[in-house]
């Protein structure tokens, strides 16, 4: 097993513009996307690229305790999620071909995809705007515009829907957006810490309100 | 100084307590009891610490100052009033765990310095809340909760980077864009954390879904502290007084805030709704209260804090009466409630016209000494904090009609604990509106012992 210094040799080749790229893709998917497996999957994967960047400004362990933090986070969700799923009724638009359960097109994209895939458009442009007019203190252009981006498309994912867990993915991201950019002012292992525990406390709330949706909160105290 | 007599115990009692609570959630007395015996100890340890306590942890400076004892030591006096209510009408099986949890976080936010880490438990305590007002909904909806915590998210990053800002605009006073840039942020952040226009949409959401007692505990306690902090941030950086950009934000937030709350608790036909409405007035008249740069300023602003507090709990208590006895708070179903809890609905009256600034309650008293306190021309905000303080007890007005009617049967429910708790603050709303200055006195004395105050 390749030991933490050979790791970070290989890093850089995915650091900066990639791990940009990656974040763009993974935060617009998280507006478009549905499927809440796909969703937690892609949260995930955010955060290894949001990780990739903080290594340039915070030690590469600590950049790993804050990957094993997004992780945990992932798990959370899928758990609560899952038993949610189980308690309530399936999609009627799940169908079922020879045994296999076959993911339907609304399932995975939703309703409304155009125009969610209009608005990330315009949001690309009024994160180009913000990048070139109200640039980041002391952090590279391709960052400001991962950071602006990330932020954005935080704030989409919130106001577009009323479900719990992607209200949380979109303040998770919110949050990745703002570390990312306050590692460059504050290092302190102190804060450092204390924000990773404030994403896991932001995704322990999330969990509890999805099962809270699903009604299984009420069951336990109507059983009481 | 003694082991004993430790701040550490305003923290650790709160959280030590809370886990073995949620065990026992579901004997209401015991988990009650125990509740009441933890909040009684930490209410005595805050008045009794010696004054001046501090000490470096992590780097980090905490403080205890007479001022954070004075406040503690009230809002867990306030909560023990909360929790004797609690063992006669359960506002949710957990409501004593997750309360003391937040009370212990908060104790923590109080004595802390630095404002980053403030910010940060702050976020962390509105998770917990979030827990708190979920469990004790009135149906499966959870966008009250969703709301709360999308609000107390977002408020963290404009905060901390306006803690950096003005930090820099320290080591170069001249820039004048570092202020600008830090007032809007400072603004944004706190009025998202209070439920400020417009941002008052949790607000509205968690007094409709949660119940009446865990509102009343974000309104007053949740609240007090972030006031408590905006203070503590105004004589930190004395050039956000001076500097005009920030007042003049709170001043619309607040001018807005105060005829949005006004206006719509005119045509409310819900008491839970009129609550809302009546907290995003106060929370208007609190923010136009801090563009006053007056010496007294900080202990009239405290003594707004302290009313709110107190009218709140009037509202929660009265509320959580009603909504047992009837099943709901609409007005519709309070014919001739009246009669068989007058109690009830004289605590929910005297609660909501002292938020609105009726007078003769202690909400009309304090605000006249925010106005007098005011810079500029008071005479304006006092025609505007009159209009709307009419419109809001319109809709407290018309509540007292509504149960006003024939009753059917007498109340049989003993609730004499709880009927003595609101004649406690009964009592204390009168004192407030007849003598204030037996308040405002020691209020001035132990804040500007801090500085705090001038």
């Amino acid at each position: 097993m390749p030991s933490w210094s050979e790791i970070l040799v290989l890093l850089p080749f995915f650091s900066g513009t990639s791990a940009v790229l990656g974040l763009i893709i993974t935060s617009a998917v998280l507006v478009l996307l549905q499927d809440w497996r796909l969703l937690i999957f892609v949260l995930l994967v955010q955060y290894a690229f949001a990780n990739i960047l903080l290594i340039n400004f915070l030690p590469a362990e600590i950049a790993l305790f804050k990957f094993i933090v997004g992780a945990m986070i992932c798990l959370f969700l899928f758990t609560s999620v899952r038993r949610a799923v189980k308690e309530t009724a399936p999609s009627r638009y799940t169908r079922w071909k020879g045994g296999v359960r076959v993911w339907a097109h609304r399932d995975v994209l939703g309703l409304w995809f155009p125009f969610r895939l209009l608005t990330v458009l315009l949001i690309g442009v009024v994160v180009y705007v913000f990048t070139q007019r109200f640039p980041l203190q002391g952090i590279p252009l391709h960052v400001n515009f991962a950071i602006y981006w990330l932020a954005f498309m935080g704030l989409l994912v919130v106001m577009l829907t009323v479900r719990p867990l992607k209200v949380g993915l979109g303040l998770l991201t919110f949050l990745i957006a703002f570390e990312l950019y306050y590692v460059t002012i504050e290092r302190g292992l102190v804060v450092t810490g204390l924000l990773g525990v404030l994403h896991l406390m932001v995704a322990l709330a999330t969990a509890y309100l999805i099962i809270a949706q699903a009604g299984l909160v009420s069951e336990e105290t109507a059983e009481e | 100084m003694s082991f004993l007599l430790q701040p550490w115990w305003l923290v650790i009692l709160p959280l030590g307590v809370a886990p073995v609570l949620y065990f026992f959630r579901r004997r209401d007395g015991v988990a009650g009891f125990v509740a009441v015996l933890t909040t009684v100890v930490v209410a005595r340890l805050c008045f009794s610490m010696p004054f001046d306590w501090s000490v470096v942890w992590f780097g980090r400076r905490l403080v205890l100052s007479p001022a954070d004892r004075m406040f503690l030591g009230l809002a867990f006096v306030l909560v023990t009033f909360y929790f004797l209510y609690a063992l006669s009408l359960s506002p949710g099986r957990s409501f004593f765990p997750f309360v003391l949890i937040a009370l212990g976080l908060l104790s923590v936010v109080a004595m802390v310095e630095s404002m980053v880490l403030v910010v940060i438990l702050l976020g962390i305590v509105a998770t917990v809340m979030v827990l708190l007002v979920v469990q004790g909904r009135r149906h499966d909806s959870v966008r009250g909760g969703l709301q709360y915590l999308g609000a107390m998210v977002l408020a963290v990053p404009p905060l901390l980077i306006a803690e950096h800002l003005a930090e820099m605009r320290l080591l170069s006073p001249l820039d004048s864009g570092l202020s600008q840039s830090a007032a809007f942020l400072m603004a944004l952040g706190f009025g998202l954390l209070l439920g400020a226009f417009p941002f008052q949409s949790w607000l509205y959401s968690i007094s409709s879904e949660s119940t009446p007692m865990v509102v009343a505990f974000i309104l007053s306690i949740t609240h007090g502290v972030i006031f408590f902090k905006l203070l503590e941030q105004f004589y930190r950086f004395p050039w956000l007084r001076n500097d005009g950009n920030i007042l003049l934000l709170m001043s619309i937030m607040g001018f807005s805030s105060v005829i949005m709350g006004g206006v719509w608790a005119v045509f409310q036909s819900d008491l839970r709704k009129l609550l809302a409405w009546g907290a995003l007035l106060d929370v208007g008249v609190i923010l136009i209260g801090f563009s006053s740069a007056s010496p007294e300023s900080s202990a009239i602003l405290t003594l707004l804090v302290f009313n709110r507090a107190i009218a709140v709990s009037l509202l929660g208590m009265g509320m959580g009466i009603l909504q047992k006895a009837r099943g709901s708070t609409a007005f519709s179903s309070l014919a001739g409630v009246l009669w068989q809890q007058p109690l009830a609905v004289l605590a929910v009256a005297i609660g909501g016209l002292s938020l609105a600034g009726f007078p003769l309650t202690g909400g009309f008293t304090v605000r006249w000494l925010v106005i007098q306190s005011l810079p500029g021309e008071p005479q304006k905000w006092a025609v505007v904090f009159i209009a709307t303080g009419i419109l809001a007890s319109i809709g407290y007005l018309r509540f007292v009609a509504a149960t006003v009617g024939e009753h059917d049967k007498p109340d049989e429910q003993s609730l004499l604990l709880v009927h003595i708790l609101i004649g406690i603050l009964l009592a204390l709303n009168v004192v407030l509106a007849l003598y204030p200055q037996a308040v405002l006195y020691p209020l001035t004395q132990v804040l500007s012992s801090w500085g705090l105050s001038g």
